[in-house]
């Protein structure tokens, strides 16, 4: 968490740095001098993320065209002239993109992406994995947007696109709320969207402070979290970002003493006793009904009471404003009386 | 040859109560008595009720199903070398497994149904698939050669599970969001099956045993090879293709339990021959607890090694049996 946090103050130093350096000469030298003063104070006190909180849409610039930026994944691209046709290969991506107003720019999507409200409607679509290159050159657009999921296996599927011209941006699979804060407003600066962008994270924070509050003092309850049904189950333990939406929304995730992703033994489980079991596999018929005929657990707490809820399996696990909009979801599935 | 025998079963036995004994859940042997005990005769029990339902409902058929399909893998494992007279035949390179997948992959990305039990709609098309593969390989292989010949029938099987194999590839990147369902699948559990699943195989097992003991002197023959089979008035086609359908439906029924695990149909013959030799009323018994207890003794491994996480069965048969393959094949060469 820490780490992340200073990652995101240090972003956020670059990019004003960066801007202020685009600014008018003389003035820049007073501006750059007081950010470096700022940074010293922040690197040695990293909970004070000042940038963030800070004077609304003040600190923060769109970038300058033609000038080099570091993307949130560490390469370095040149900022386009123009940004009017757009390709998005992540549904994460696609969802930022169209929050900021620029859903009608977007000419090409992953076909994940497909159906995301907001999209022209004659948008094209490739593979999210292997895409078809000679087609995204034949779009003719000024920027990609990847994730770091697409290059899963070590293989960049763009980087034949980067010499024919079209500046890849990549975006990481963050795993943090603070991380996703990042992203959006590196979306904004990157589009010239700066307002939009800051109005959208402070939405995402307004609607977590708000579930917070309405938890404080509220007693937790045991959860577990399926997101791959029988008979192959998955959950997850600590350092995951649904770990701490599962958290957040007052939920106590009953595999906290694992780390990272697993799979869980069934007596594991049935040791566990959870009061609540959440399950994010909505592409089965009857996710939730599978769960309470399981052949051994008509005992457990939660299946006894039916306190089996299903979730959106897209709102959690895509990085992007609507994760708040998950973690709403998750709140009310767990104390269902507060919310 | 009464002391292997009885040497197996110990063997055998012990897996069974070690597969009881382990698991994350931590029950000592007077927990384990205590729960059977109360389970039997109806004594009550200290114990809490997660932990009975634990060791009774989720452990012992786990353990149970694990040893039923080792064993039956196994046998169909011996048929296989046996009737083609080649070390390296099992169900599996016959085109079983990837008929059978191929049949689960289209339940998995079309969403098909069957009518009264959709519940069983995959392990009813694997076993299907699985089975009909066999027929199809048969009759490719009688087609071209109609004494068929071993090198024909491999040969044959080879080439549809590789021509499968390229249709369930294809289709992988039509539903690529569907795929990695297939991949767990493809790679075998016993997890998540309880007492129903014991109670499907128990008697597809029994019968396929005493089926293959009563092709025991047939099989003995094929060792020698088919000419000299058929000499010893063996009718080699109809009892070659009874043998290949015995061994399909034994392994289409452990498909349907258990996914695809490999391995142990290949190993588990090839133990038992050097312990009781060729002779196959002993060898299919010996075989089935060999590989029963090799792949109760997996499954607990898989379950208990990084608990409370579990590995899949599939990965752990194939990390311990393609060592044990590269041994016996090295102590062959050593031989000649």
């Amino acid at each position: 968490m820490k780490q992340s946090k200073n990652k995101v103050v240090l972003w956020l130093l670059c990019l004003s740095l960066l801007a202020a350096c685009g600014g008018d000469s003389g003035t820049a030298q007073s501006s750059v001098g007081t950010e470096s003063s700022n940074t010293e104070v922040e690197s040695s006190s990293p909970e004070a993320d000042a940038p963030e909180d800070g004077g609304e849409g003040s600190t923060l610039l769109a970038f300058e065209a033609g000038s080099v930026v570091q993307d949130p994944s560490g390469n370095e691209f040149i900022v386009p002239e123009s940004m009017d046709r757009i390709i998005s290969t992540a549904p994460s991506n696609t969802e930022i993109l169209v929050a900021l107003g620029l859903g009608d720019k977007i000419m090409v999507v992953d076909t994940y992406s497909q159906g995301i409200d907001g999209l022209s409607a004659d948008v094209m679509a490739v593979e999210f994995r292997s895409p078809d290159v000679e087609s995204l050159i034949m779009a003719e657009c000024d920027i990609l947007f990847a994730s770091e999921h697409n290059m899963e296996g070590g293989e960049d599927p763009y980087a034949q696109l980067t010499e024919s011209g079209i500046e890849v941006v990549y975006i990481p699979t963050s795993e943090t709320l603070a991380d996703i804060y990042a992203d959006i407003l590196f979306f904004g600066q990157l589009t010239g969207q700066v307002t939009q962008a800051e109005g959208v994270v402070a939405d995402m924070k307004a609607t977590v402070q708000t579930v917070t509050e309405t938890l404080a003092g509220v007693e937790t309850k045991d959860v577990y979290f399926e997101i791959s049904p029988a008979p192959y189950l998955y959950t997850f333990g600590t350092d995951t970002f649904l770990h701490e939406m599962l958290e957040l929304a007052g939920g106590n995730n009953v595999f906290a003493s694992e780390t990272g992703w697993f799979a869980p033994s069934e007596e594991a489980i049935l040791m566990a006793d959870p009061e609540i079991i959440i399950t994010n596999a909505g592409y089965m018929d009857d996710a939730l009904g599978e769960i309470i005929s399981r052949e051994n657990w008509t005992s457990l707490q939660s299946v006894v009471n039916e306190d089996v809820y299903l979730v959106d399996e897209n709102l959690l696990a895509r990085p992007s404003q609507n994760v708040v909009l998950g973690l709403e979801e998750l709140a009310r599935a767990i104390h269902p009386d507060l919310f | 040859m009464k002391k292997k025998a009885v040497f197996l079963l110990l063997l055998a036995l012990f897996s069974l109560a070690f597969g009881f004994r382990v698991g994350s859940t931590p029950l000592s042997w007077g927990d384990i008595w205590d729960i059977f005990a109360h389970k039997w005769f109806q004594q009550p029990t200290t114990l809490s009720n997660a932990e009975v339902i634990i060791l009774w409902d989720i452990r012992v058929p786990r353990v149970f199903l694990s040893f039923l399909v080792g064993g039956s893998l196994a046998i169909s494992g011996a048929i296989a070398q046996s009737v083609l007279q080649n070390p390296l035949a099992s169900p599996f390179t016959l085109g079983v497994s990837s008929g059978a997948s191929l049949g689960a992959a289209l339940v998995i990305f079309m969403g098909l149904q069957l009518p009264f039990f959709p519940q069983y709609t995959q392990i009813t098309m694997g076993f299907l698939f699985g089975i009909g593969t066999i027929f199809f390989v048969l009759g490719l292989s009688f087609q071209m050669d109609k004494g068929m010949s071993n090198t024909s029938v491999v040969l044959t099987g080879m080439v549809i599970s590789l021509f499968f194999n390229g249709i369930l590839s294809t289709l992988m990147v039509f539903f690529s969001q569907e795929s990695s369902k297939m991949v767990q699948w493809s790679m075998g559990s016993f997890a998540m099956r309880g007492w129903s699943h014991v109670e499907m195989i128990f008697p597809v097992m029994v019968l396929g045993l005493l089926l293959s003991l009563a092709l025991a002197r047939e099989l003995d023959l094929f060792s020698f090879g088919s000419a000299q089979a058929q000499s010893m008035g063996v009718a080699t086609v109809p009892v070659k293709v009874g043998a290949f359908i015995l061994m399909a439906w034994m392994t289409g029924a452990c498909i349907a339990v258990s996914g695809i695990i490999g391995f142990v149909d290949l190993i588990a013959p090839h133990v038992a021959r050097k312990w009781v030799g060729n002779r196959h009323i002993a060898l299919l018994p010996a075989s089935f607890l060999i590989g029963g207890t090799l792949m109760t003794a997996t499954d607990t491994v898989a379950r208990t090694i990084l608990a409370p996480s579990e590995l899949p069965v599939g990965a752990v048969t194939a990390l311990l049996g393609a060592p044990f393959f590269f041994y016996t094949y090295r102590g062959q060469q050593k031989k000649e």
